[in-house]
């Protein structure tokens, strides 16, 4: 590897594309804390549990999304 | 002698009785015996539920039953609905004249497949969550009245959330505006409360049959003031 290497177009671009989902992949957990938060002040049974299970989801996907770009590009 | 210094000791049950317009439907429910009703169910879209079932919140006391469920109109929902639905469909359309878009700007016909792949999935997944936030602010947007106090929680910018709360016997005056076109139309409007605590108002922003709500409080501090 040498300088030319991290010069290329491609890496950069997958470079920040790696920045940006795992930026995000942290931001589905803040909002998911969030709903595990409000969940606990109200309860709106069963509701709720779909709710926190969909935000679940949006972690499980995001982080998913960053080992893809990791492994794909 | 008779002892004069005991209170008294029946309990006394809430009964949330509504007998306003809308067909003249009353309901009238035994607080302490609730049965889930279709009229009490919280669906995922309520935003009005009277001796709702299935609700309850962290600070509720044992015998403390929630006469009113409050949430803004679905309505109000629309605009991010709007969005969503439009960003949504941009990468369809952009897909559509694809060839048109490489023939303009020819740098998107030397990205790799793959990259394309990764940032629609991207793409896609930011609009998700915008879609799930906008839900959730709505959704976590609650006024609560018990037969004991009023509680107002709410939840806004994902990470603000406030909860706040007064008794019933501290509430001084209610009323509510509708204003506007399609306020009228969709009976939703702003309810507020006036309280002597610390919070002097509480304001239940955007929410259906405003007046059926501001009779059920008056009722309620109606009540609270004759016992």
């Amino acid at each position: 590897m040498n300088a030319q290497f991290f010069l290329n177009p491609l890496i950069l671009i997958k470079g920040g594309l790696l920045i940006l989902i795992f930026l995000f992949a942290i931001f589905t957990l803040v909002i998911l804390n969030q709903v595990l938060v409000m969940n606990r002040i109200i309860s709106q049974q069963p509701v709720a549990t779909v709710v926190a299970w969909f935000a679940v989801l949006l972690v499980l996907l995001s982080f998913s999304l960053f080992v893809a770009t990791l492994v794909i590009l | 002698m008779p002892d004069i210094f005991l209170g008294n000791t029946t309990t006394v049950s809430q009964n949330v009785t509504d007998t306003s317009s809308t067909g003249g439907d009353s309901s009238t429910r035994n607080s302490t015996t609730k049965a889930r009703t279709p009229e009490n169910h919280i669906h995922t879209l309520a935003s009005f539920c009277l001796n709702p079932v299935g609700v309850h919140f962290e600070t509720q006391d044992a015998d403390e039953e929630i006469l009113l469920f409050l949430r803004p109109h679905f309505i109000t929902n629309l605009p991010w609905i709007a969005a969503g639905t439009f960003f949504i469909l941009v990468p369809l359309v952009i897909a559509m004249y694809a060839q048109l878009f490489t023939q303009a700007a020819p740098i998107f016909s030397f990205i790799p497949s793959s990259y394309i792949t990764i940032f629609i999935a991207f793409y896609y997944l930011v609009v998700l969550s915008y879609i799930f936030v906008s839900f959730i602010t709505w959704f976590y947007n609650i006024s609560l009245v018990t037969n004991k106090r009023i509680v107002d929680i709410d939840y806004s910018d994902v990470i603000y959330h406030n909860v706040a709360e007064t008794k019933l016997n501290l509430v001084e005056d209610t009323d509510y505006t509708q204003t506007g076109f399609i306020r009228s139309l969709f009976n939703y409007g702003d309810v507020f409360v006036q309280t002597a605590g610390e919070k002097m108002h509480f304001d239940f922003l955007a929410v259906p049959q405003p007046a059926r709500a501001v009779k059920i409080v008056g009722d309620l501090i109606g009540k609270r003031k004759t016992e």
